[in-house]
């Protein structure tokens, strides 16, 4: 049995290994869980198809993790005109088409407790309201703990402009959880 | 310091620790005299710290089966998972075809490799020209190398050969008497001489036996011992090789013995008169009936084509001596001249006191 139709075999158990991974990714880059579910199969199942192109069988779980940026790109240009390139203060992306959030309006976070689940439930409201970019640098750098190298390179934006870019976001966000945030703080 | 001095996006790279070290003494002297920097500074700092506190979020497990379905997978998992029965089985249906061959093979061609202690150089004279038919197998099993008195040709038991003549007796056949009634008899042919001996044509071994099968004894030098032999201590060497002649049994298609018996002669007399009914008017060979006896089969009369008897061997249990025999439609070939049949197969075994007991195969 050569190396190929061994990794498909076990294709399922890497799957099954990485799957919490792929879809956290997945769902919070496309703001939706069930984009994410999407997402996340569109991504495994490009991932059965390559699997020849697997170098290390250790960095499967890397490979999963570029093989979803990169299907939720291919994603991202298939709605260009839906959503804006890299609006710093994008607006809702319900308003423009994107995916509806289940907290409909921006009041809807200030009526939650920034506490457990509340909090939770206030970030993925503020992450939903974000544009596909905003949402992709956030996720990579605060959530997924990405450098700034590898942020450049996975979303292939330059070096230089990363720091920039990170601020804006991260203030954007700030700007959307303040009135909760501001009364804990 | 002025609200245009505010380092904001300074603020998020001091968080993620990617400024130098002279911006970060500068961000921090700032932060100690701006408030709303400060504020600033921790409100990212907190939102930092929730994001990375966010959960792992469990996919639904129809994500699994459906990546499974859109992917072949589960084509290739139910094949792995029937492979290894259809492997067993055919390992299985290759391990009874084996044992069945073995089997087969065993019965129907090596069972005499049971029959060690049967030796066959055992007589005092040998029978000229009789016809001997061996397996190749039979021959090599006898590694008993009896050494026997030195022999005496002597005449084979002639068998009057089986011709239209002999047919015409049987009184009542089927129609294939006729038939062959209306073929002419071939006439004899004259002696030929075999390593010095006049040897009378035997059409009984050129009908009954297949060529392959059929050997014109031919009398040997043969040492003489005045003891039974040794199966052990006695056993050939490779150039010892055994002749086909000093391996003692009459077999043929023609015996006046018509009916199925099963014989077992002990003594001089009994040959006698087991050779005046099988071959009257003929010889008789000499056995040593001290040492040996004799076993024989015959079918009787029949008119199937090819069919004989055989001795397959013998075998000594502590209570009795069993002979194996067997009868078979394919032992005899060239055939076409005849209608009728007496198959027989006598042969010199070791002498043995125990009951003799015969089976058939």
């Amino acid at each position: 049995m050569d190396s190929l139709e061994k990794l498909r075999q076990q294709f399922e158990g890497h799957m099954r290994a990485h799957g919490a991974m792929v879809f956290s990714l997945a769902t919070r880059l496309m703001g939706d869980p069930v984009e994410g579910a999407k997402l996340t199969e569109v991504t495994f199942l490009a991932a059965y198809i390559q699997l020849d192109q697997l170098k290390d069988e250790d960095q499967m779980g890397e490979w999963f993790y570029r093989l979803c940026i990169r299907a939720w790109k291919e994603k991202t240009l298939e709605t260009k005109k839906q959503y804006s390139r890299f609006k710093i203060y994008a607006s809702p992306s319900h308003k423009e088409g994107g995916p509806e959030s289940e907290i409909p309006g921006l009041d809807a976070p200030l009526m939650v407790v920034w506490e457990g689940e509340g909090r939770q439930k206030a970030l993925k409201h503020a992450l939903s309201q974000l544009g596909p970019e905003e949402r992709a640098l956030i996720v990579l750098r605060d959530i997924d703990d990405k450098s700034y190298e590898e942020i450049s390179e996975l979303l292939e934006i330059p070096l230089d402009t990363m720091t920039t870019r990170i601020a804006r976001v991260r203030d954007h966000v700030r700007q959307i959880l303040i009135p909760i945030i501001s009364k804990v703080l | 310091m002025t609200s245009e001095a505010h380092p904001l996006d300074q603020l998020s790279a001091y968080i993620d620790e990617v400024v130098n070290n002279e911006e970060r003494l500068s961000i921090e002297t700032h932060l100690t005299q701006c408030q709303d920097c400060e504020r600033r500074y921790q409100e990212l700092l907190h939102i930092r710290k929730v994001l990375r506190e966010s959960p792992i979020l469990v996919p639904p497990e129809s994500l699994y089966r459906s990546v499974r379905d859109r992917s072949g997978m589960a084509k290739k998992v139910t094949w792995r998972r029937l492979r290894i029965p259809f492997a067993a089985i055919a390992a299985l249906c290759l391990l009874l075809f084996a044992v069945w061959l073995c089997i087969d093979k065993f019965l129907k061609h090596q069972l005499t490799l049971l029959f060690l202690d049967m030796p066959q150089q055992i007589f005092k004279h040998i029978a000229v020209s009789t016809p001997i038919a061996l397996a190749p197998e039979t021959q090599s099993m006898n590694p008993s190398s009896a050494t026997i008195i030195p022999s005496v040709v002597t005449p084979a038991p002639v068998v009057t050969p089986a011709t239209t003549t002999s047919v015409a007796r049987v009184p009542s056949l089927p129609k294939e008497e006729e038939k062959v009634e209306k073929i002419v008899p071939t006439p004899a042919k004259p002696p030929k001489k075999v390593s010095g001996k006049t040897v009378r044509p035997n059409r009984r071994s050129k009908v009954a036996l297949s060529p392959e099968r059929v050997v014109t004894a031919v009398p040997g030098e043969i040492p003489k011992t005045s003891t039974r032999p040794s199966l052990v201590a006695n056993l050939p060497s490779h150039s010892q090789v055994l002749k086909p002649s000093d391996l003692v049994e009459w077999k043929g298609a023609h015996s006046k013995i018509q009916k199925k018996r099963t014989l077992h002669i002990r003594s001089a007399s009994g040959m006698r008169d087991l050779w005046r009914r099988h071959a009257p008017g003929e010889p008789v060979p000499e056995v040593d009936f001290e040492v040996y006896d004799v076993v024989g089969v015959t079918l009787g009369q029949t008119h199937v084509k090819g069919k004989g008897i055989e001795i397959m061997g013998t075998r000594t249990t502590p209570d009795s001596l069993i002979v194996y025999y067997r009868e078979a439609a394919d032992l005899f070939r060239q055939h076409s001249m005849v209608v009728a049949y007496a198959p027989y197969h006598f042969k010199v075994i070791p002498k043995s006191d125990l009951p003799v007991q015969f089976q058939k195969i």
